[in-house]
């Protein structure tokens, strides 16, 4: 038999409130399962408006975030959440695809590299970083770990292979940092227990 | 623990609910308003110990768990946990509340005069029977000639003034993302100041009195007295987030208690020390004990049930009601463990009882299989091969039961 629910049990959400679930849904789905692409609610996003509604879900007044792109910034301070430098910020964007050019890589990569690992008795603190890319296509990522059967494999392009030396370094688990790698509206979860392997 | 995991019983379940429901009776909205009206401090107590102001919410959750109050404090928590924190309230200064009500034991003529405010302290605790009989007593409160205050200084400003008590720490500007925060995580101990005062704020209003008792009636090194208690609405002050102006959103009640004891400072310059405690909501016997456990825990080596982990963790009132509650689901692995060894305790002991009159009455065996297979347990004689001559002691178990 069916249980019955409560009518009215729970206040109808907005719009805003129910995009935000399902992108949180979506989130949370990615790290769930390391490497396979998830598409985030909402048509035909681009890589920065993805990055803000992933903002504006995962940001309230109790959090903080770091990003180097100026619009981004001024969107995501309608969360609430305070504006941090990138060594103490709990989430980090890097939205803008003219940072692959050489140099701004090598900024974006200097940035990731002072984000925050946590700590032996806070290793939630760790940072989440949120940087777009390429999904599909050029370098294979073989990965395995907690949420994967077997190994998974994906390919992801214009992030240079020190970004995964980097990441690499910045995991002793449990402390590390999580990533989203977002591309349009796709999104591949890798949180710090996934272990990557590059060809 | 192992626990076990059930399925199937949901008609049972849903049913069970709907009893507790039908016997409780139906919950109307005028129902709820005059909770919200007639019984304000019950609804403070569940507030309180919530840690939430909302007084209407307070009284539905009174009214929908039939008036548990554990069960409507875990009603509010939950509700609350899953709300977002659209903005953080300025701090409060005691000499800035509505002040309804302001009493001190320690001395008559405080700056401000004593304010008796609303109480029941010095009424005839007789049942007014005529209330039953339907009797509608007009009460109606003498307006004075001059109205009182609205704000009132504190009792320790003063003191300190006087030098009685050590001056305050600078207090440094409010950070949202700095100040511990109690219901964001756990409190680790020696808990910070802000930590233990919020635990103090949301504690249970029983557990603190059994406490806070215990450390009155002479089990604490303290004897301390209420330096002042008060009774108020606080503005809930916000920082608009586009003109950056200060605007108030309404009033909470507040209760807090300060409490004073001689003690403090060196041999040379003794000073009053203070206890602390202020909750949302009036409610003076839980502000009042907790304040003397506020001080008694800063005690260097305390009696045991007044060490701050010990107070901060037994008054949590959510967690020590579920933990009680939790015992009601079903333990029955970890109990059957506990009657098997039982069980086998008491069937190796009867069977050394019987392997003594088996050994003399009957047969000699050569081996203790015999036994021991029909249990794989050794027992405390299940190692005793019995083929040695019988002992005194055996000879009276025969004999017994002969």
């Amino acid at each position: 038999m069916t249980i019955p629910t409560a009518v009215n049990a729970y206040p109808p959400s907005t719009l805003a409130e129910t995009l935000a679930r399902e992108t949180f849904q979506a989130l949370l789905a990615a790290l769930s399962n390391p490497g396979r692409v998830f598409t985030l609610p909402g048509a035909a996003l681009s890589t920065e408006q993805s990055c803000r509604q992933i903002g504006l879900t995962l940001l309230d007044l109790e959090t903080s975030f770091f990003t180097p792109d100026h619009i981004l910034r001024h969107e995501l301070d309608q969360s609430g959440a305070r504006f941090r430098t990138a060594s103490s910020a709990a989430y980090l964007f890097f939205p803008n695809s003219d940072a692959f050019e050489a140099m701004m890589m090598q900024q974006t990569i200097d940035i990731i590299a002072q984000a925050t690992s946590g700590t032996i008795t806070d290793p939630d603190e760790g940072a989440t970083v949120i940087v777009a890319c390429e999904v599909g296509e050029g370098q294979a990522l073989h990965l395995h770990g907690p949420g994967i059967q077997h190994t998974n494999e994906v390919r992801i392009d214009r992030l240079p292979v020190e970004f995964w030396h980097l990441r690499a370094a910045k995991i002793s688990y449990p402390l590390g940092i999580d990533i989203f790698l977002v591309d349009g509206g796709q999104v591949v979860g890798l949180p710090r227990t996934t272990v990557v392997e590059i060809e | 623990m192992a626990y076990v995991a059930t399925r199937g019983g949901e008609n049972a379940i849903q049913q069970s609910e709907q009893l507790f429901h039908d016997l409780r009776g139906p919950v109307t909205p005028a129902f709820i308003q005059a909770l919200l009206q007639t019984m304000p401090y019950l609804v403070d107590r569940v507030m309180s110990e919530a840690g939430l102001y909302a007084p209407e919410l307070a009284a539905l959750a009174l009214a929908q768990s039939g008036g548990d109050l554990y069960e409507s404090v875990l009603l509010l928590r939950a509700y609350c946990s899953t709300q977002p924190r659209l903005a953080y309230a300025q701090p409060v200064q005691s000499a800035d509340l509505f002040t309804v009500r302001r009493i001190s034991a320690a001395f008559k003529e405080i700056p401000g005069g004593q304010i008796l405010g609303p109480s029941l302290d010095y009424s005839h605790r007789l049942l007014r029977f005529d209330l039953l009989d339907g009797v509608q007593t007009p009460s109606e409160v003498t307006p004075a000639a001059q109205a009182a205050n609205k704000v009132y200084p504190t009792v320790a400003a003063w003191q300190r003034g006087q030098d009685l008590i050590a001056k305050l720490p600078t207090p440094e500007p409010f950070d949202s993302l700095t100040t511990p925060d109690i219901t964001r995580e756990p409190v680790s101990f020696p808990a910070s100041r802000a930590h233990r005062l919020q635990a103090l704020a949301r504690a249970d209003t029983g557990g603190t009195l059994a406490l806070g008792y215990a450390s009155m009636r002479g089990y604490g090194l303290t004897h301390p007295t209420i330096n002042e208690l008060r009774l108020a609405y606080a503005d809930v002050k916000l920082t608009h987030p586009l003109t950056g102006k200060s605007f108030s959103a309404g009033r909470v009640r507040v209760s807090q208690a300060e409490v004073v004891s001689t003690g403090g400072g060196t041999p040379e310059k003794p000073v009053l020390e203070l206890g602390f405690c202020a909750t949302l909501g009036w409610n003076e016997v839980k502000v009042i004990a907790a304040s003397m456990l506020d001080m008694e825990m800063d005690k260097p080596n305390p009696h045991p049930a007044h060490k701050e982990e010990f107070v901060l963790y037994h008054t949590e009132a959510v967690e020590g009601s579920g933990f009680c509650i939790h015992f009601k689901l079903p333990h029955y692995v970890t109990f059957s463990s506990s009657m098997d060894n039982i069980r086998n305790v008491r069937e190796s002991q009867t069977r050394g009882m019987f392997e003594g009159i088996f050994v003399q009455k009957i047969v000699k065996p050569t081996t203790g299989n015999s036994v021991e297979s029909t249990n794989g347990h050794s027992g405390t004689s299940a190692g005793h091969v019995p083929t040695t001559e019988p002992s005194p002691k055996q000879d009276s178990v025969k004999e017994g039961s002969a």
